[in-house]
Formats: C-alpha cells, sequence, structure tokens
C-alpha cells in the first residue's frame, strides 16, 4: 500500500515538540503588548496556521501524500480566505478602520 | 484450507470489489474532500467571530478573560498529544505492530473522553451564577441597579461591594447597547458555546468513530496490507485538534 515501508515516528515526536513549543509561544505571545490588540489577534492567528501546517504535513500526512489527495486536501484553504476575508474588509470599512486598528 | 481460502478471510477492503490499494487511495482522497467541507463550515462560525469582533472589540476582550486559560491550555496539549498518539498508530499498524496500534487506539479516545470532562467542568461554570465587583458593572448602571433591586448585591468578606450575574446571559444575545449590555458581552458567549459546542460535537463523533476503529483492531482486522479505517479515523481526529489551534488562540487569549 502507498506510504508503507518507512516508519515515520522520529519526525512525528519532532512534530509534537514543535507544536507543545508554540503553544507555550502562543500563551506568551497574548500578555505581550504588540502595540494593538489586533496586532495581538494576527500573530496569535499566525502561530495557528503555523500549527496546523504542522499538523496537516506530517500527522495527517501531506509531505508523503500523491498529488491527488494533496489537492483535494488544500481545494477549500484559498476559498475560506476568500470569504473570511472578504468579510473582514467589509466590516472593517463599515466599522471604521480606526476603531479596529487605533 | 487452501492458501486461497486463507487469503479470502484476511480482511482487506475488497469485499466492496475493488483492489485494497485502491479503496486505500480512493478513501482518503474522498476524505479529505469531506474534511473540506468541515473546514468551510467551521469557516462560517470563524466569520461570525470575527464580524462580532469588530462590532465590539471591548466586550469581546473583556468576555475573553472570564475564560479559565488553564482550562483551555490543557485541553490544547491533550488534543495534540492525542493527535500525536493517533498518527502513531497509524505508523504501527504499518510496520504489523497490532497491539502498540490498539494500546495507541484506547489512548486517544481515553483523551478524548479527558477533554469532554474538562470542556464540562467550563460549561457548567459558565452556566453559574458568579460573583463579579460591582464597580466592574459601573459602565452598566442599569443593571447595576436591576440586580440591587433584586437582591443580588452584597459585600463579601474581602469588603468589596459584589453582585452575583451569569456571564452567558440568554436575554441580552444581539444587544448593541453598550449601557443595558453586561460587561460582560453575551454575543461572545453565544460564538463561545456555539464554537466549542461544535467542536465538541466533533470530539463525541471522533471518540465513537475512534471506538469503532479500536474494536475492528482487537479482532485483529487490520494488517499492514489494510489499515484504510485506521488512517481515515486518525484523519478526522486531526481535523478536531486543527479546528481547536484556532479556537483556543481565538476564544481564551484575545483579552
Amino acid at each position: 500500500m502507498a506510504g508503507n515501508g518507512k516508519s515515520h515516528v522520529k519526525e512525528m515526536a519532532l512534530t509534537l515538540a514543535a507544536l507543545l513549543i508554540l503553544t507555550v509561544i502562543t500563551v506568551w505571545a497574548a500578555h505581550v503588548n504588540f502595540g494593538s490588540l489586533a496586532i495581538n489577534i494576527v500573530i496569535a492567528v499566525l502561530i495557528a496556521t503555523i500549527k496546523v501546517s504542522l499538523v496537516m504535513l506530517f500527522f495527517m500526512h501531506l509531505r508523503w501524500e500523491n498529488k491527488l489527495v494533496v489537492a483535494f486536501a488544500i481545494l477549500a484553504i484559498p476559498f475560506i480566505i476568500l470569504a473570511i476575508g472578504a468579510i473582514i474588509w467589509d466590516t472593517t470599512i463599515r466599522v471604521g478602520v480606526e476603531k479596529v486598528f487605533p | 484450507m487452501s492458501v486461497a481460502t486463507a487469503v479470502k478471510k484476511l480482511h482487506d477492503g475488497s469485499k466492496w470489489g475493488n483492489p485494497p490499494e485502491l479503496v486505500y487511495d480512493m478513501s482518503r482522497m474522498g476524505f479529505w474532500l469531506f474534511l473540506a467541507t468541515e473546514l468551510l463550515l467551521f469557516a462560517v462560525l470563524f466569520t461570525a467571530y470575527a464580524v462580532y469582533y469588530f462590532h465590539d472589540p471591548a466586550g469581546f476582550h473583556a468576555s475573553a478573560h472570564e475564560l479559565s486559560v488553564g482550562f483551555g491550555a490543557a485541553n490544547t496539549i491533550i488534543l495534540l498529544v492525542s493527535s500525536f498518539t493517533v498518527a502513531w498508530s497509524i505508523e504501527a499498524i504499518k510496520q504489523g505492530n497490532i497491539r502498540l496500534m490498539n494500546i495507541l487506539l484506547a489512548f486517544t479516545i481515553g483523551c478524548g473522553l479527558v477533554f469532554l470532562g474538562n470542556k464540562y467542568f467550563e460549561y457548567s461554570h459558565k452556566m453559574h451564577e458568579v460573583e463579579l465587583e460591582a464597580v466592574a458593572l459601573a459602565k452598566s448602571p442599569a443593571l447595576l441597579k436591576d440586580l440591587k433591586e433584586q437582591g443580588k448585591c452584597f459585600t463579601n468578606t474581602a469588603g468589596q461591594e459584589v453582585c452575583r450575574v451569569i456571564p452567558f446571559n440568554v436575554a441580552n444575545i444581539g444587544s448593541g447597547d453598550p449601557l443595558t449590555k453586561p460587561a460582560f458581552a453575551s454575543m461572545f458567549f453565544f460564538l463561545y458555546f456555539f464554537l466549542t459546542g461544535v467542536h465538541g460535537l466533533h470530539i463525541v463523533v471522533g471518540v465513537a468513530l475512534l471506538s469503532w476503529v479500536l474494536i475492528k483492531g482487537l479482532r485483529g482486522e487490520f494488517h499492514p496490507g489494510w489499515y484504510t479505517p485506521v488512517e481515515v479515523g486518525g484523519l478526522y481526529w486531526h481535523l478536531v485538534d486543527l479546528i481547536w489551534i484556532y479556537l483556543f488562540p481565538l476564544l481564551y487569549l484575545v483579552s
């Protein structure tokens, strides 16, 4: 079967270590003032995205998957970014950017 | 018993009339497509979060302060470790180690149950009245007056004036008036319960799915030539982890 043979336990253990370290960094970063609360949230979401990428690449085997499965896996991501991005853009214009990024 | 019958008795997914390699490939592809629809479901909820955050950032920060970061961080670590063990169980069965796979699957299910236990404590805490210093309600004089009339305010042993309020007040959902709204916006708690509730439902489904895989594993149905249900069950469990990775900072750490 595909992906048979080589064991990836070592890579996965390292991934877990990285995820736990990034969790500590997330909690620490939440208590640091980066200028505005909106910037803090952007930083938290960026760290979360790194963690999610690690989970998808190693725990969910995308690093070793065939191209068709990878294509299906990342199919939704541009649409999610488009949907959330467009609505946030619209909302910030309505509410007033100066209120969101003071 | 001939060799042919012995091979036939082995479970390999070919009962659908397809070779196991094809079933393995198609299952993964189909399951990723299903995961894409799950991601879009949560994307809608995260969008709702973003929109209401921009309408009332201060309310969201005050509300997030009411959540316990300890509980959230503990649940994050539980899910990350269980994600690792379920991924490890797939590696174990690839090497033919059925016993290790079963142990790791049981451990993962245990992690899921501990997560739900933690959520139960958190939920029951948020459903009950908590003591809040009257000073924190100064921005909502109408609410403070109501609470005093209802006899909810008193002086505690530390000499502070406190009022008993419910953090999650259904009556205030959608209220845009900062004067009548409690110090913690109810829209945040509505989203908190909705997001973690839908996520918790996925934990319940994941635990059920992995239990089914574990039962099959205990029956000895998996071997290096057929472990597709383990792989697919694992993918579902990782999705639950992915969602929580975003939920944790957005709900617990925006204070």
